[in-house]
């Protein structure tokens, strides 16, 4: 749910970085706050475990600045992917924007990639909320692995197991390195932002009496 | 509205921002993170990694490592906010604190001047304290601080909230116009006593004691302001703290409680109050006006219980005599006791061998007696199916009767002849589920069951002989055990047996007895009798 | 669950009520904030050692996740949450369905005071958002 404060002349927009267990989506955060050298970067927060699982949620907020008079924040959440954490996960679904699929490349995982993503497609029915038509983007992770020994999926098996109906935009990438990190924030930022503020600013009077 | 004003287009807006996130979100350095420890490792000049050691952040509690002391000088509370030594954001390079709060927060600093310009109306506050102030009653406003402690140990029980509010009351009571409200001194005072204990033991104060003080420092404070308020309300929360004073007070000699002299009394309520148990002493502290109170309160307890148990037993009497009602009777008939055992519990404990005078019931029943008596004379069976059988006048208990219907066509000339039937004969057709034909006992047992079943034919009853002639009626009796086949020139009819009737058991022969309706005799024949 | 867009005079309304309510009576912060865990209205000391945004976010799924818990034990939900600290203590309150009401105090208020003006504020912030303008 984006908070559109006219008075203030401020939009946050939550995107949410979703995907089974250890599939790379606190690295993608990680190496955002890491290699990001500005001002747009808040401070990253992740929630003290023991261990290097996510238990609860990493939060990076970004902030664009102003733009046309309008600042312009966007929260990066991850979810804890494993399976027992369900409730938590769709907790920090709530309000979401714009969907990042991060999909783990590793041939052990492709069950658990089409589990996730049916999850968070039962998750975001429960809010109202339809895949289909929100900002989407899907990263394929870990690809540097694919010159290792270790079996991996083909980008054409990961298209048919999860995009073969959503027809996403996609990324390869390799997040540890920074591959592909990027490239997947921008687009779904920009398709985050587009989407929201097209919503709002179209016809704004009209969207005021409707949200009041 | 002013809001609406300076929008931007939604085209030039989105394509200004794709250009700031193009931009923006880029990286500024190269590093790899490991994958097993999750460590950053910069890939980066030596000049680089200078410069981000001496930016480390300089971020308060929130950031520091939660160390054993860490966590004592702690400012803020006791949350978990950040990475620690799992992750690696605390000792990399991280931005100025600074500078990216200002980025985020400098705007939401400087609004709040703008936006006062446009508030146009009084904002409608329902400021307590702002009203209060106005008013000159210091009464109401010391109430009011006694009702914010009350609220604090509500939630948060400590020997110094619970002191302070005792001499924050013991000041109130003291005020003369408290003095001139009977009222409310009585409140306040009970209220004194509660919090006074409770100090003493803060541990063994009743789970409900803070919201029985609340509600009473509500109520002085309505009556203070002005406000009225029901006299049940005030009863009831006078009612309330005394609940939470009555066993200090039962400790008093004065009080007519046999302490340790009678050993049966201690053994018999031994597990139900074991704190008195213990307590039980020469207490001659207290004063005499809270064992009178607390006396009142529990004769008028025991008075009440023993009219409810009067009010029962007339309708337990009705439920007795009507047939059907066993199940309630004896329903009610437990009620009745329990009350009756506490209120025997209740007044040996506190009043011993004094005639308290409880209130007598209308009629003294003697229970078991009438039990008896209602029970020898009352009918088993409530509904007959009856019909004439051979000249018999008989009736066959309706929730025996599981098959009542001419028979099918292709089984009538095996039925008329044999001496038992199987069940499947009364099928209509060959593929006719039998679990459709029968109810009562019948109507949940399993197809296969059914289909093995057989029962007698009945051909004799008593001195008589059954016979049929063609178009005959076949009714099965079963009673979970046994069952019967019986076959008859017409359909039963179906009779409610009225209280009046007299009924006699029999336990041999062919009938289980005989019931007289209005002069009228009919036979009952049950599965079990038949079989006999 | 639908975008809420908030306008000038509400939120100033509802400021104004904070102010003067827990503000005044020595609280050091107030964060009015939504359940996804942004801040709708922020009050009190602007302390520079106060990560606004993070403690909002946790505020909000601490909320959610108490929610949560009181689902799964038959409770419609708990609607006050209190952390006790040495020092400082925070107290949680929902406001209608869509905000949550972050009080941070110190010693010096007692906790029964902001119980008492924390029920008052949140019917009347309720009041100030359900009628719009």
């Amino acid at each position: 749910m984006a908070l559109i404060d006219l008075s203030k002349r401020e939009v946050h927009c939550k995107i949410v970085y979703y995907g089974p267990g250890r599939c790379g989506k606190t690295t993608n955060l990680l190496y955002i706050y890491n290699s990001m050298n500005s001002n747009a970067k808040g401070k990253l927060l992740t929630i003290e475990t023991k261990g290097d699982r996510t238990l609860f949620f990493d939060l990076l907020p970004l902030n664009l600045g102003k733009i046309n008079g309008f600042d312009i924040r966007i929260q990066l959440y991850t979810v804890p992917g494993q399976a027992i954490y369900e409730a938590t996960r769709k907790l920090v679904l709530k309000g979401v924007d714009g969907l990042v699929f991060v999909a783990d490349s590793l041939r052990v995982r492709r069950n658990k990639n089409i589990e996730s993503l049916k999850d968070l497609m039962h998750n975001l029915k429960e809010y109202n909320l339809d895949i289909h038509t929100m900002p989407l983007v899907i990263q394929y992770n870990k690809r540097d692995l694919t010159q290792s020994p270790i079996p991996t999926l083909t980008v054409e098996e990961l298209e048919q197991d999860l995009n073969r109906e959503l027809g996403a935009q996609t990324y390869e990438a390799a997040a540890t390195k920074g591959i592909g990190v990027f490239e997947t924030l921008k687009d779904i930022s920009k398709k985050t932002v587009r989407y929201v503020a097209t919503k709002h600013l179209l016809n704004p009077k009209k969207q005021m009496e409707k949200a009041l | 509205m002013k809001n609406n004003d300076n929008l931007p287009e939604p085209e030039v807006f989105t394509s200004k921002i794709e250009e700031t996130i193009d931009d923006l979100f880029k990286p500024a350095k190269q590093i790899e993170i490991d994958p097993l420890t999750q460590e950053v490792k910069e890939v980066a000049t030596e000049q680089q990694k200078v410069e981000s050691k001496s930016e480390i952040s300089l971020e308060l509690a929130i950031e520091e490592p939660l160390t054993e002391e860490g966590k004592e000088v702690q400012q803020e509370p006791e949350i978990e906010v950040t990475g620690s030594k799992s992750t690696a954001v605390n000792k990399d390079e991280i931005v100025q604190p600074e500078q990216e709060r200002q980025a985020l927060e400098a705007d939401r600093e400087e609004e709040p001047q703008i936006e006062l310009e446009l508030v146009e109306e009084e904002p409608a506050i329902l400021e307590v304290e702002a009203d209060e102030n106005k008013q000159s009653d210091e009464v109401l406003l010391t109430l009011q601080r006694l009702r914010e402690d009350i609220y604090t140990i509500e939630w948060e029980i400590s020997r110094k909230e619970l002191l302070d509010s005792v001499s924050e009351l013991q000041k109130i009571i003291e005020l003369p116009e408290i003095k001139s409200d009977s009222i409310a001194l009585t409140i306040l005072s009970l209220s004194a006593e509660v919090l006074k204990n409770a100090s003493k033991a803060p541990n063994e104060m009743k789970s409900n004691a803070p919201s029985i003080l609340k509600r009473a420092i509500e109520a002085v404070i309505t009556l203070r302001s002005g406000a009225s308020l029901a006299n049940d309300e005030i009863e009831t929360v006078k009612q309330h703290l005394h609940s939470l004073l009555i066993p200090k007070a039962r400790k008093s000699p004065k009080a007519p409680i046999p302490p340790q002299t009678e050993p049966e009394a201690h053994q018999k309520f031994e597990n139900t109050w074991p704190e008195l148990e213990s307590t039980i002493s020469t207490d001659t502290s207290k004063e005499p006006e809270w064992n009178e109170e607390a006396n009142k309160l529990l004769l008028s307890h025991l008075k009440e219980l023993q009219k409810q148990v009067n009010r029962i037993i007339p309708l337990e009497q009705l439920l007795l005599k009507t047939s059907g009602m066993e199940k309630l009777y004896k329903f009610q008939k437990n009620v009745r006791q329990d009350l009756e055992k506490e209120i025997e519990r209740l007044s040996r404990f506190f009043f011993k061998d004094l005639d308290i005078n409880l209130p007598k019931p209308e009629r003294t029943y003697k229970h078991e007696d009438y039990e008896s008596e209602i029970a020898s004379n009352r009918c088993p069976w409530s509904q007959l199916f009856t019909l004439s059988i051979n000249g018999l006048e008989i009736g066959i208990p309706v929730e025996e009767v599981v098959y009542n219907a001419q028979p099918p066509w292709l089984s009538k000339s095996f039925i008329k002849k044999t001496n038992i039937l199987p069940l499947s004969k009364l099928k209509p057709w060959p593929w006719s589920k039998l679990s459709k034909l029968f109810k009562n006992r019948l109507a949940k047992v399993t197809e296969s069951e059914l289909t093995k079943m057989k029962f007698p034919v009945v051909k004799r009853l008593g001195n008589t002989e059954l016979t049929v002639a063609a178009n005959f009626y076949v009714i099965v009796l079963f009673n979970g055990n046994k069952g019967a086949v019986l076959r008859t020139q017409e359909s039963p009819i179906m009779i409610n047996v009225p209280q009046n009737a007299k009924c006699q058991q029999a336990t041999d022969g062919s009938f289980a007895g005989e019931i007289e309706i209005n002069g009228n005799k009919i036979s009952i024949v049950t599965a079990e009798s038949v079989n006999r | 669950m639908a975008d809420l867009v908030l306008t000038g005079p509400a939120l100033e309304k509802a400021r104004s009520q904070i102010n003067d309510a827990l503000i005044e009576a020595g609280v050091h912060t107030v964060l009015l904030i939504d359940q996804a865990g942004n801040v709708v209205a922020s009050c009190g000391q602007n302390r520079k050692d106060l990560d606004v945004t993070s403690l909002a976010a946790l505020a909000a799924a601490n909320f959610g996740a108490t929610s949560q818990m009181a689902k799964l034990i038959g409770e419609d939900d708990f609607s006050l949450l209190f952390h006790k600290g040495k020092r400082d203590s925070i107290h949680f309150a929902k406001v209608g369905n869509e905000l949550i009401l972050v009080t941070i105090f110190g010693d010096e208020v007692s906790l029964g005071l902001v119980r008492l003006r924390v029920a008052e504020l949140t019917d009347s912030i309720e009041k100030i958002f359900g009628q719009g303008n």
